[in-house]
């Protein structure tokens, strides 16, 4: 298995979230945890889409929308951005992960095996 | 235009809460008459909200009638409002976007991004000041380094905004703004924690 990191910022309110996927050999995601400085809203955000994704596909998990994780957390119109923030963080984690395994394919052409202590970030 | 309105009643009441005004001024600068840049004058700054409170504190206005003491009062909340934007470099860059068109809020105004690098640096100050273990001397220096980080930020902020009048564009800016925004949190963080 290895782990996407997602870390994203919202600017505006100073938000800062970390979003970790534990992906399986067969693509699925295994376990997700986050860690968020910001308002409780943010956190919720956070929060619940850990245990949305947990059991799903990337495929599935990049597909998450801002308004699901808002309408089951009936957040106000002034902390939507705060769900914005936790798919963002999600696909940021897809896409970081996604990079490793490139890295890795790209670097087993090279007949030197890439340390194992690279996918243990 | 005058309208004349009731005197007594709950219409009463509720025209006076309509004509009552905003405690939030639009500008700023032009509620206390300061020139519309980044860098200001402390000391100027302070000397004008005071001169201004104590000619529109409504405790100055005791004599007069009803509608002059809620002008009084209207017009001290917005200079102590405008003085509070502007005596914060955050809150002064947020509000000199604002009035330039390009609010830090707004994404269709561009887009914002912070390297990783940068969040990283926030998420693991963050991490430090949250944890208990973290001593009282170790939150000392952070808060002191973090001190330094925000100066130099205002620093490009006032060249950002200046260059702003050779034609460049406000990016920058904004950019940095938001910097400034994630560093000021990290000071509220280590406040809470230090201060009593």
């Amino acid at each position: 298995w290895t782990v996407g990191t997602g870390l994203v910022g919202a600017p505006a309110c100073g938000d800062v979230m970390k979003l970790q996927l534990k992906i399986g050999k067969d693509g699925k995601i295994e376990d997700a945890v986050f860690k968020t400085f910001g308002c409780g809203s943010a956190i919720a955000s956070s929060s619940f889409t850990t245990e949305w994704v947990k059991g799903k596909s990337m495929d599935e998990a990049s597909k998450i929308q801002n308004s699901v994780i808002a309408q089951h957390l009936k957040l106000p119109p002034v902390k939507l951005h705060c769900s914005m923030l936790a798919e963002d963080a999600v696909k940021a984690a897809i896409k970081d992960y996604q990079s490793k395994q490139e890295g890795r394919a790209a670097a087993s052409e090279e007949y030197k095996p890439e340390p194992a202590s690279a996918a243990a970030q | 235009m005058r309208v004349s309105l009731p005197r007594r009643g709950f219409l009463a009441r509720l025209s006076r809460r309509w004509c009552s005004g905003t405690a939030v001024p639009r500008d700023c600068y032009a509620e206390l008459d300061v020139p519309r840049a980044f860098a200001v004058d402390a000391a100027a700054l302070r000397t004008t909200y005071r001169r201004l409170m104590a000619e529109h504190h409504p405790d100055r206005h005791t004599l007069g009638g009803e509608q002059e003491q809620q002008e009084a009062a209207n017009r001290s909340a917005r200079i102590t409002h405008a003085y509070s934007t502007l005596v914060r470099p955050h809150r002064r860059a947020e509000h000199l976007l604002e009035l330039l068109g390009a609010p830090l809020s707004d994404e269709a105004a561009g887009e914002v991004v912070l390297d990783d690098g940068f969040l990283a640096q926030v998420m693991e100050a963050r991490f430090e000041i949250e944890d208990p273990d973290t001593s009282v001397a170790r939150l000392g220096a952070m808060r002191e380094s973090n001190s330094s980080a925000i100066d130099e930020v205002c620093d490009q902020l006032g060249a950002a905004f200046d260059s702003r009048d050779a034609g460049a564009d406000l990016s920058e800016a904004r950019l940095l703004t938001a910097r400034l925004k994630y560093l000021q949190r990290i000071e509220e963080a280590v406040s809470e924690r230090t201060d009593t």
